[in-house]
């Protein structure tokens, strides 16, 4: 079950590039494209730079004016859209 | 670089693809005037593309020359067609040349792209503009174009294949002319008044991604070469978003509204 300990990892088919506040995601197996915004670009690099899911969401907590319930919701939802759509995985190791 | 004679059907020894072919992408598209399939192989910088009913067709040294494998002595109308659509499109690509599929026009040594899916109206609003005094005609169809960290370059000399040889409207214009803007066509109701507006970078973004010819051949490599030049080529290029009736009677208001931005 999704949850903030769950182990992620971004799949090495998946390329992003960043626009000004947004971001940009490939998923090269599928080749569909997908936006992120803000926020979801803040949790993107967390999660890229290998602090782990609870980590980027204490991080996000701190950036933003937001309840932590109402953050672990809306990111288990992002995460699901994005495992949903194979650009981001969960590590069995 | 454009030339039809250069770099076609010339080939230096063994092509690495047909030692080691691997298998890139396979995609049904309309190429040279019918739903075809084709199929991508690559290996080492080379490329191979098959393509339903017609042949096999080479890019070679990361689209130094591309031709027709096991080529005849002479190419036909169909080859040249498929060699100046697909193969041209995609040997750029190695290149880091993206083809849009855009009509063009320039207006005060200002390039305007028109992008669009066919049907939106692209060539007939460049080819109105140009019929207009202080306008020219760059491109009908393709317009290829490199990015740098100033903006980006057309290649006004890439052959329209909707046009005649003589038609050819690039072929009295220098070989590269800087793109200075980009507006996506987007059909409106007859009571609407033409109207535009620039789109935020991410859309902006997506506009490229979605109307660069060739894209579903790409291997993963250039698919992400591919959206890195997009998400560089809006940092330095507005995109905006053009809404008009296709009629007549709104060319001339969208005319002037171009005008006025040049």
């Amino acid at each position: 079950m999704l949850s903030l300990d769950s182990r992620l990892r971004v799949p090495a088919h998946v390329v992003f590039s960043k626009v000004a506040d947004a971001s940009v995601l490939l998923n090269t197996k599928t080749r569909k494209y997908y936006a992120l915004d803000e926020v979801g670009v803040g949790f993107w690099d967390a999660l890229n730079s290998g602090v782990g899911f609870r980590k980027a969401y204490e991080i996000i907590l701190g950036d933003y004016d937001v309840t932590p319930a109402q953050l672990e919701s809306d990111l288990l939802e992002l995460v699901q859209h994005l495992t949903d759509a194979g650009l981001v995985e969960f590590d069995k190791e | 670089m454009f030339e039809a004679s250069s770099g076609i059907g010339m080939v230096d020894g063994e092509l690495d693809v047909f030692q080691n072919p691997g298998f890139v992408s396979s995609v049904e598209g309309w190429v040279a005037g019918f739903q075809r399939g084709v199929e991508v192989y690559g290996g080492a910088g080379d490329y191979l593309l098959k393509i339903e009913d017609c042949g096999e067709y080479y890019i070679a040294h990361y689209g130094e020359s591309i031709g027709k494998w096991n080529r005849p002595r002479e190419l036909s109308r169909l080859d040249w067609e498929i060699l100046l659509g697909p193969v041209i499109v995609f040997a750029l690509a190695l290149r880091n040349v993206w083809s849009l599929h855009a009509s063009a026009a320039r207006y005060d040594q200002k390039m305007i792209g028109f992008l669009g899916e066919s049907g939106m109206g692209k060539s007939t609003l460049a080819a109105y503009l140009s019929q207009n005094m202080g306008w020219r005609l760059v491109a009908d169809d393709i317009l290829p174009v490199t990015g740098h960290p100033n903006g980006l370059t057309a290649h006004p000399h890439f052959p329209q294949l909707k046009l005649s040889p003589a038609a050819q409207p690039g072929a009295d214009l220098p070989g590269h002319l800087p793109l200075d803007m980009i507006f996506e066509l987007t059909p409106a109701s007859s009571d609407v008044f033409p109207e535009f507006k620039q789109l935020p970078l991410e859309q902006a973004v997506r506009v490229l991604l979605s109307h660069t010819a060739g894209t579903r051949l790409f291997d993963d490599t250039l698919l992400e070469a591919h959206l890195a030049f997009c998400a560089q080529a809006v940092k330095s290029t507005p995109v905006y978003q053009l809404k008009y009736p296709h009629s007549r009677d709104a060319l001339p208001k969208v005319k002037d509204m171009l005008e006025s931005l040049c």
